[in-house]
């Protein structure tokens, strides 16, 4: 049997639907055939994404309950085998799943909520971008910004509510969630008013603190501007959302 | 002295520096290594945490890799650059291993004589590949191509294997040597998998130690696993390193000086005393057949 052939065949086999009935290119042994040792690649190939959605979807495992959640995963991996390098991602594209399958109709907010999940272990991978951190190393401005690639603007309708009601509490003007992740491994989530919103967005978007305040100057309030930069930038430099170096 | 001269043979041509001993490096004891609470020599990195989710980024852990590599020799090792895969070579993930090792500056990179997917797919399991001509042939060619693309040697590691083909022409010790007689990548010589492989297939492990090229062996693997109830092992990672492998550890010291030597340990992770206790254990050995064959030679 050719290589090409051979790996179909066992491919189909170990695949999560797959069956090694009647498979020609395994040698089966007295103590054991060759269906028996192919269990062993086929249960490891479902555990392994498995594992990873499990902890990567943990809120949303919550609310689907342990089985109900084994079934979505099975059948979400089913038509959505790993197909990167990295295990990691297998879950990209869980969330709209759930949302195509319209899974738990008494839980409409399940899309966001797995959404939201998925955005945090996007935001820990973004952290830390070495490509991007080389690019900068050119630039020539005064007050270089370097943004936590990791900050990601959470803009569902259904933001999780343990976040979002104690964030309103602490500013009740607070309209836009943030997620980000700092180097000691933990992935925040804080809301800020429009105004402070719109100036993050552009801090995090400038390679300089120059550009950011021409950028700025005409959109907001000088005073509000002001203000903002007074008070919360050396915040939000300490929250690790970006640095800004001479 | 006269030991030290007839070892010497192979150290003079081995391929590889002598790194000396570590172990896989996990996230769970990054900050104690950082502080300077190991003693090891060097660690190896799962290369592809490092790379992140494509199109996105790295985690923190690279940050920490990168102040770790200012005071360690670190090297990479792969599990999907799918050596033995019929789909072309993923080019994509060759470019991104390529910025991370002009990042980092491993020692060496690695990864397992294995196919893990077909038809775009990856399976993340490290499957066999029968014994063939026709997959020697499209091994080297690989093998080659990404030694060419990397500007450097390869090593390619023996993995476990719990399936054997009907196809196969030849034992595993003469696919791995033909290939590297081919291309001249390194081996990185997992024990444990030697083990592991040898029970489920029934072969001799030290047939297989005495060989392969040791001259090509750049590193050595050991780690622990677990024996099911129908009989097969299982290349698990989750335990302390058996008797069995120190015992074949002890037999390849025997007659040949040791490359640079880790454990493995991925899932129920001990704190860092016991991860490294494994690799000084080894290190005893080894140790104890230098003073015992310098004994012999000064008698």
């Amino acid at each position: 049997m050719k290589l090409k052939s051979l790996q179909n065949e066992i491919f189909r086999a170990i695949e999560i639907d797959g069956s090694s009935k009647g498979i020609q290119s395994v040698v089966s042994t007295p103590t054991l055939n060759a269906q028996d040792r192919l269990k062993t690649y086929q249960r490891s190939a479902y555990l392994k994404p498995y594992t990873c959605m499990e902890d990567d979807f943990q809120v949303t495992k919550i609310f689907l309950g342990d089985d109900f959640f084994d079934e979505l995963v099975k059948e979400f991996l089913l038509h959505n085998p790993p197909d990167t390098h990295f295990i990691n991602e297998c879950g990209r594209k869980f969330p709209d799943f759930l949302k195509e399958r319209m899974a738990v109709p008494e839980y409409p907010f399940i899309f966001d909520l797995a959404m939201m999940e998925w955005l945090r272990v996007e935001s820990f991978f973004n952290f830390y971008d070495f490509r991007k951190s080389s690019e900068q190393k050119n630039e020539e401005s005064e007050h270089v910004i370097h943004p936590n690639p990791s900050v990601i603007q959470f803009s569902s309708d259904w933001p999780i509510h343990e976040i979002w009601d104690k964030e309103v509490t602490r500013d009740p003007s607070a309209t836009m969630a943030f997620i980000w992740t700092t180097e000691d491994r933990k992935v925040h989530c804080e809301a800020w008013t429009k105004e402070e919103t719109t100036v993050l967005q552009v801090l995090l978007k400038s390679r300089s603190l120059e550009v950011a305040v021409a950028e700025l100057t005409p959109l907001i309030d000088s005073e509000i501007l002001r203000a903002t930069f007074t008070n919360l930038s050396p915040q939000w430099m300490g929250a690790g959302l970006f640095e800004i170096k001479n | 002295m006269e030991v030290v001269e007839t070892k010497s043979k192979d150290r003079e041509s081995m391929k590889y520096p002598n790194l000396g001993y570590g172990i896989g490096l996990r996230p769970e004891h990054f900050d104690e290594i950082l502080e300077g609470q190991s003693k090891l020599d060097w660690f190896e990195v799962l290369t592809e945490n490092y790379m992140g989710i494509t199109g996105s980024g790295q985690s923190p852990l690279l940050k920490k890799l990168l102040r770790l590599r200012k005071d360690y020799p670190i090297v990479f090792h792969c599990v999907s650059t799918d050596i033995g895969s019929s789909d072309p070579l993923d080019l994509k993930f060759l470019k991104q291993l390529k910025e991370l090792v002009d990042l980092v500056e491993p020692a060496w990179i690695s990864d397992h004589l294995c196919w893990t997917g077909i038809n775009g797919h990856n399976t993340h399991e490290l499957l066999p590949l029968p014994y063939t001509e026709e997959t020697i042939l499209h091994l080297s060619e690989r093998i080659n191509a990404i030694q060419d693309f990397l500007g450097q040697r390869f090593m390619i590691e023996n993995t476990s294997s719990y399936i054997s083909y009907k196809a196969s022409e030849m034992s595993e010790w003469e696919f791995i040597s033909e290939i590297i007689s081919r291309t001249d990548c390194g081996l990185l010589l997992d024990v444990n998998n030697v083990y592991v492989s040898a029970q489920n297939h029934g072969f001799d492990a030290k047939t297989f130690l005495n060989q392969i090229p040791m001259l090509n062996v750049g590193q050595i693997h050991i780690a622990g696993h677990d024996r099911r109830e129908n009989g097969l092992i299982v290349d698990t990672h989750d335990a302390p390193v058996c008797d069995e492998v120190y015992d074949l550890i002890s037999h390849i010291s025997q007659e040949h000086r040791l490359p640079a030597l880790m454990a493995e340990w991925d899932d129920n992770i001990p704190d860092l005393e016991v991860y490294e206790s494994q690799v000084w254990r080894a290190k005893e050995i080894i140790e104890g057949q230098k003073r015992h064959e310098i004994k012999i030679a000064t008698k």
